[in-house]
């Protein structure tokens, strides 16, 4: 299935955590540096959780794909996921 | 005016306070500064409500003290400050804490209930080079985050919740801010270990320093774990950087006679080693990764399947799991499909939940670090 693509400003909900990155904090020092703060190290956020993307670059490895970092629409916390795990709102 | 300590923390008074109690003056160029005792100029007038720690003192006038400041905030200015014009925020004895906790401690921790998820403001002010690593809304994985190691102390901006500590777990390298009460010092007694010190069988670690491996220790073994002797390897020592899981450790009742000990055994050849527990450091928990490869082990010998599997950069992999192959390992380029390796390290990629193999030419000494599905296992072993 091919997905559709996802910007920056979308509302995204994770369907799969297995995607999730829960210690690139290299990634985001390179891409968001300022969402550092916020990123959750070392966690993954629940299956169906809604989110905004705030950030995408891709893997440092071409062949992982873009990465997207996003953002819990209630406390804040930040995840990188990558597409695989994520549903966009036409997906639903 | 007061007198300070090195190591009090202060903050800098607001000009008005300060233009009240010492008045000011204008000079002739209009810019107006406190007053004598002071020596507060309208160029500091920024350093107002900054706060930081007293780093020297030069007390040349009797009442007055030129007080050298570390700000807490990442400022690169330097001033020297009297002590008319700062106000304290703790005293270097209350800075300390009470239960004599310092950077580079192992601490356990005991309330979760102390621990700010949140406190984001006090991570960048005070240790922003862990910013990534704060595990920003979570509370610590009660199944990894055992032990933690004390990254950075400083206090909550309101005094009255005292010392923050911002901790690092031994396991997962997340860091945790949580307040003094929400900690305990790890004790060196084997008695208190024993009560404080919970590593759980099935914990991921690699051995660090084959010095505190007994291999002779047949006695523990007996006592503690039985069902373990025929795999104990006797005599044997294994090499520093071996991965193994936790699969048993001294009983609470005999720690008093051996001291906490651990059984560890080897990930690839399941031979079983006492180990003291500063011999090992654990491991991010990557049991999944581990058991769906587990038909992989070093030494067999595999099939390249798909070259575009290769890591073709990932040197700190390298460098960590297997730095007697670093020389070896062919940065920027490919195994060749269908070619025979010999694998020689595996160990779980560092971030994703995937096993690495680091694979050698058995016609030459290069070698490759290669994805799970990269490779396939031959019917031979050397």
């Amino acid at each position: 299935m091919k997905h559709s693509e996802i910007n920056v400003g979308d509302t995204v909900w994770v369907v799969d955590t297995d995607f999730v990155y829960p210690m690139y904090s290299t990634w985001i020092y390179k891409h968001a540096p300022i969402y550092a703060i916020y990123y959750a190290f070392g966690h993954k956020p629940s299956k169906d959780d809604c989110f905004t993307v705030i950030a995408k670059a891709p893997h440092e490895h071409a062949s992982e794909g873009m990465l997207y970092l996003v953002k819990d629409k209630g406390i804040g916390s930040c995840y990188i996921i990558s597409r695989q795990g994520l549903k966009t709102e036409s997906e639903v | 005016m007061q007198t300070f300590k090195v190591g009090d923390k202060i903050r800098v008074r607001q000009w008005d306070d300060m233009a009240k109690e010492y008045g000011t003056y204008t000079d002739a160029t209009g810019k107006e500064h406190i007053c004598y005792p002071s020596s507060f100029v309208q160029g500091m007038k920024y350093l107002c409500g900054r706060t930081g720690t007293i780093t020297s003192i030069d007390q040349s006038c009797e009442d007055i003290q030129w007080l050298q400041i570390e700000w807490d905030k990442s400022m690169k200015e330097h001033w020297v400050i009297d002590n008319g014009s700062v106000e304290l925020i703790q005293s270097e004895e209350t800075c300390k804490g009470n239960k004599d906790i310092s950077i580079g401690d192992t601490v356990y921790i005991i309330d979760d209930e102390y621990i700010y998820r949140s406190y984001a403001d006090w991570v960048m002010a005070y240790a922003p080079k862990y910013a990534a690593y704060y595990a920003f809304s979570h509370l610590p994985d009660s199944k990894n985050d055992v032990a933690f190691t004390v990254v950075a102390i400083a206090p909550h901006e309101q005094s009255f919740f005292g010392m923050l500590y911002l901790i690092r777990s031994q396991c997962t390298r997340a860091c945790y801010l949580v307040q003094e009460k929400g900690i305990e010092k790890k004790n060196n007694t084997a008695e208190t270990d024993s009560k404080k010190l919970d590593i759980d069988e099935g914990a991921c670690v690699c051995i660090t320093d084959s010095s505190k491996v007994y291999p002779k220790f047949s006695q523990w073994i007996k006592d503690n774990a039985p069902e373990y002797a025929e795999q104990f390897a006797y005599g044997q020592i294994p090499k520093e950087g071996t991965h193994c899981y936790v699969v048993a450790k001294t009983k609470p009742t005999l720690t008093g006679l051996y001291g906490r000990l651990y059984l560890l055994r080897d990930r690839d050849t399941n031979a079983c080693y006492i180990v003291r527990e500063k011999g090992f450091a654990f491991m991010v928990d990557t049991t999944a990764a581990y058991d769906n490869n587990s038909k992989i082990c070093v030494g067999d010998m595999v099939e390249v399947v798909d070259n575009q599997q290769t890591y073709p950069n990932y040197s700190d992999w390298v460098l960590f799991h297997a730095p007697e192959y670093a020389h070896r390992v062919i940065y920027e380029k490919e195994p060749v499909n269908q070619n025979t390796y010999e694998v020689v390290a595996k160990a779980p990629h560092g971030v994703r939940n995937a096993m690495l193999y680091l694979i050698k030419s058995v016609y030459s000494n290069e070698c490759y670090l290669i994805d799970e599905k990269g490779i396939r296992k031959l019917k031979v072993r050397i």
